[in-house]
């Protein structure tokens, strides 16, 4: 089974290298004979990579300690459920499963582009292989997945007992299809710059492709913030830790990417722009991995120092010579057709919207890298926390919720006096409304107050947009208000879809700002049937358990919860030390409700029934969440495959050959 | 041009208040990720910044207070350099024990006693499993 597996992954090599040649030359030479056998290696990379991951994932599920990975991430009495996990909870196994990902969306593309799309098609196959190529090479000469074990033990570690966790088992996954699908639009860039068919196919062709990329990653962060505010215990979701920066930035950069190519469709400008961000966006995914793999940051995630960091290095400097030097060739050819018209006018809320996104995105880079930077500069090690990145992201996010407010509605080309006074006048009203309203309620934070009514003002510009749009179709179509409304979303569900993201998105700016600024942590020592008080929960610390298994060892406290002398709920929060491997752990219980999360962590527990307890209330923190959810729906809505929009894109193609025939 | 001259003012402006915020925030919030030898030389000022400082818990220095969430240890070098006393007021995180790594956090003091404000014990490794020497 094992040589099956090896065999597999220097096959892999084979065939994406392959892959690479046969499709680069039968595109340059026009020899299509030559462009097939590149796809159908392509194809074949990803049926040996998939042999290589069943091979892993059997070997995960009857533990085979002979393989190294397999002793180190599993144990007998693993269940299989997480067994999966395990093929992300390391090093090797992680970048297998990249690898797989990666095939798999490379024969996706290829697939759906088998009658299309055939000028560009090569470059995206190329581009693919060589990025499986990379991680190919790494797997075969570097982190072998199936490197063996001398003696092997008769159990295993097993998995670490906080990645044995739900959103553990989502939230890689879902982090590296945000990743990986980044690929395909890059693909279609670089194809697009060799062939130098600039207009806006490569990217009408990869929008779908964006949209799956981008929602994954935007699901990917959330996932990965809910394991942190679940699993870890310090009344968080987001550290800014160099982990969670890598996921971060490639979706600003691919969030400024999908709002400027809507520029690039209707105005044929910002071209240069819109491939710089692709070409950035696919770079940080890379570089995610790298500062994920190679340990050159520290990270409370604690990476192993892993030798790849230099390969990595290399391999994303290559990606954007490469790619940046193919953009200055064209660069002529990327000028725009036409020119801006006016700072008030919807290009330029776009475009100011994206300087804003990269602007965040540079911010967290630098704040990432400074420890490095420094230390190659002036010889110090110097580092920024949290504080670095609240206080330059925050003013810039305020800024961007004011722009998403304004872009969707503002006039295109020139706004004039008028419109702005149509279109903004109810939602700045409103807004400055809310404002004054929070600070009558005694909301003292100047950021909590600009959120709040920025928010009131993008909700009312959405809320506006979806009543005018209604409106006009019961007037010309006759429908009713209701059935004109869900009307929208069929006729455009790109705009109404994105509309609905939007409103997830003021969600999680509401949860965000208002959970970190109106914040309660307390620290509380109590004996048995003692009362403590938080907000405006009353807890009282009843009793204490010890339970004690071969898995792990458990304290529990039980905490009753009154609200105004109810009793509403009991908390039961716990320490728990694992066996294996051992090491403590600390299970968060919560409550959590629209108005506000109380969060209790069990800090210690003495002999004699002493315990202390950090306790939390985070204002508003479920909105973030369900935000998440919204923004789920809004890129169903958006993403989804109409019927219209295939009929546009049909009879789009049928007029380009007919013009190419005539 | 007078157009032109508007966007390239538009631009400007939010490239130099990124800039600015970098720039300002760096200053505010740095931190000196630093030895305990380091911590100690006389030669080397951190007045008025946080330090980081990396060392390891001395074993039999630990006083743990758990009614008051009270703790006092003993830093020392990883090289054997120099110790520190350290106080610290919160919850005992997950992995701290005797002769484990830690590192502190808090502002840099000529006080006999560091008063961190965080205690940070390397988390356990998320992508790899420990090696055992």
């Amino acid at each position: 089974m094992i040589a099956i597996g090896n065999l597999a992954l220097y096959l892999a090599l084979a065939t994406s290298l392959y892959a690479i040649a046969a499709s680069s030359y039968g595109a340059l030479a026009r020899r299509k004979e030559f462009v097939a056998s590149g796809e159908h290696a392509a194809y074949a990379t990803w049926g040996l990579v998939t042999i290589a991951t069943i091979v892993m994932v059997n070997a995960l599920m009857t533990n085979d300690f002979t393989i190294k990975y397999v002793a180190a991430y599993t144990s007998t009495t693993l269940p299989t459920r997480f067994r999966f996990t395990a093929l992300w909870g390391g090093m090797e196994g992680s970048l297998l499963f990249w690898t797989l990902i990666l095939t798999s969306f490379t024969s996706l593309a290829q697939f759906q582009n088998r009658n299309r799309n055939r000028e560009l098609m090569p470059y995206v196959t190329a581009t693919a292989s060589t990025v499986a190529v990379f991680f190919v090479s790494l797997l075969v000469f570097l982190t072998p997945p199936f490197a063996l074990l001398a003696r092997p033990p008769v159990e295993g570690t097993d998995l670490n007992p906080l990645l044995q966790n739900y959103w553990m088992q989502i939230h890689p996954p879902a982090l590296y299809l945000g990743y990986v699908s980044w690929t395909i639009p890059f693909g279609f860039a670089i194809g697009a710059l060799v062939t130098g068919r600039l207009d806006d196919l490569w990217i009408r062709t990869s929008r779908r492709w964006c949209l799956m990329a981008w929602f994954f990653l935007s699901l990917g962060n959330l996932f990965g913030a809910r394991w942190a505010y679940e699993v870890l215990g310090w009344g968080g979701y987001w550290a800014w830790d160099p982990v969670e920066n890598a996921a971060f930035m490639p979706l600003l950069t691919g969030t400024a990417y999908l709002h400027s190519v809507m520029i690039q469709e209707r105005k044929d400008m910002l071209k240069v722009w819109n491939m710089t961000l692709i070409i950035l966006t696919f770079a940080l995914t890379i570089f995610g991995t790298f500062l994920t793999r190679s340990g050159v940051i520290s990270s409370v995630h604690s990476f192993t120092e892993s030798g790849l960091g230099p390969y990595f290095l290399t391999f994303l400097a290559f990606i954007l010579v490469f790619s940046f030097g193919l953009v200055t060739y064209r660069l002529r050819e990327l000028r725009p057709r036409h020119q801006l018209d006016s700072l008030l006018s919807r290009e330029s809320a776009f475009l100011f919207n994206n300087l804003l996104l990269v602007g965040i995105a540079f911010a967290t880079l630098w704040g990432t890298i400074f420890p490095v930077l420094s230390e190659w500069v002036r010889g110090v090690k110097i580092t920024v926390g949290p504080p670095f990145f609240n206080r330059v992201n925050g003013p810039l996010a305020v800024a961007l919720l004011l722009l998403m407010g304004v872009g969707p509605v503002i006039a295109w080309r020139r706004a004039t006096f008028r419109n702005l006074v149509d279109n903004f006048f109810k939602p700045t009203a409103l807004g400055l409304g809310c404002g004054a309203f929070g600070f009558a309620l005694g909301m003292r934070s100047l950021s909590a107050i600009l959120v709040v009514s920025f928010s009131a003002f993008v909700l009312c510009t959405v809320a506006a947009e979806f009543h005018s749009g209604a409106r006009a179709r019961v007037t010309m179509v006759g429908e009713t208000y209701t059935t004109a409304l869900i009307g929208l979303f069929r006729k455009n569900q790109r705009r109404y879809g994105g509309y609905v993201i939007h409103v997830g998105v003021v969600f999680m700016f509401l949860g965000v700002t208002m959970s970190s600024v109106y914040r309660v942590e307390e620290l509380h020592t109590v004996k048995k049937g003692e009362r403590f008080t938080i907000g405006r929960y009353t807890l009282e610390y009843q009793d204490s358990a010890n339970k004690d298994d071969s898995h792990m060892a458990q304290l529990i406290a039980t905490l009753a919860v009154y609200e105004d002398e109810n009793l509403i709920t009991t908390l039961y929060p716990e320490k728990r030390f694992y066996k294996r491997p051992e090491q403590p752990a600390t299970e968060v219980d919560m409550r959590s409700t629209m108005r506000d999360d109380l969060y209790v962590v069990l800090g210690s527990l003495d002999d004699r029934g002493i315990a202390t307890f950090q306790a939390y209330v985070n204002p508003l923190v479920w909105w973030l969440w369900f935000g998440g959810v919204v923004l789920v729906v809004g890129t169903g809505i958006a993403a989804f495959p109409s019927r219209k929009a295939a009929f546009r894109e049909r009879a789009r193609e049928t007029s380009v050959i007919r013009r190419q025939q005539a | 041009m007078k157009r032109e001259l508007k966007f390239v003012l538009g631009i400007g402006i939010i490239v130099a208040t990124v800039g600015f915020l970098v720039w300002t925030a760096v200053d505010q919030t740095k931190m000196y990720m630093i030895t305990v030898a380091e911590y100690l030389d006389v030669g080397n000022s951190y007045a008025g910044n946080t330090v980081r400082i990396a060392g390891k818990v001395a074993p039999g220095s630990v006083k743990w207070n758990a009614a008051e969430s009270d703790l006092r240890f003993t830093l020392s070098d990883m090289d054997g350099r120099g110790n520190i006393a350290v106080h610290y007021n919160g919850l005992l995180p997950d992995m701290f024990a005797e002769d484990k790594k830690v590192v502190v956090e808090g502002p840099y003091t000529t006080d006999s006693s560091f008063e961190a404000t965080t205690v940070m014990t390397s988390c356990p490794s998320k992508y790899e499993a420990e090696t055992k020497s």
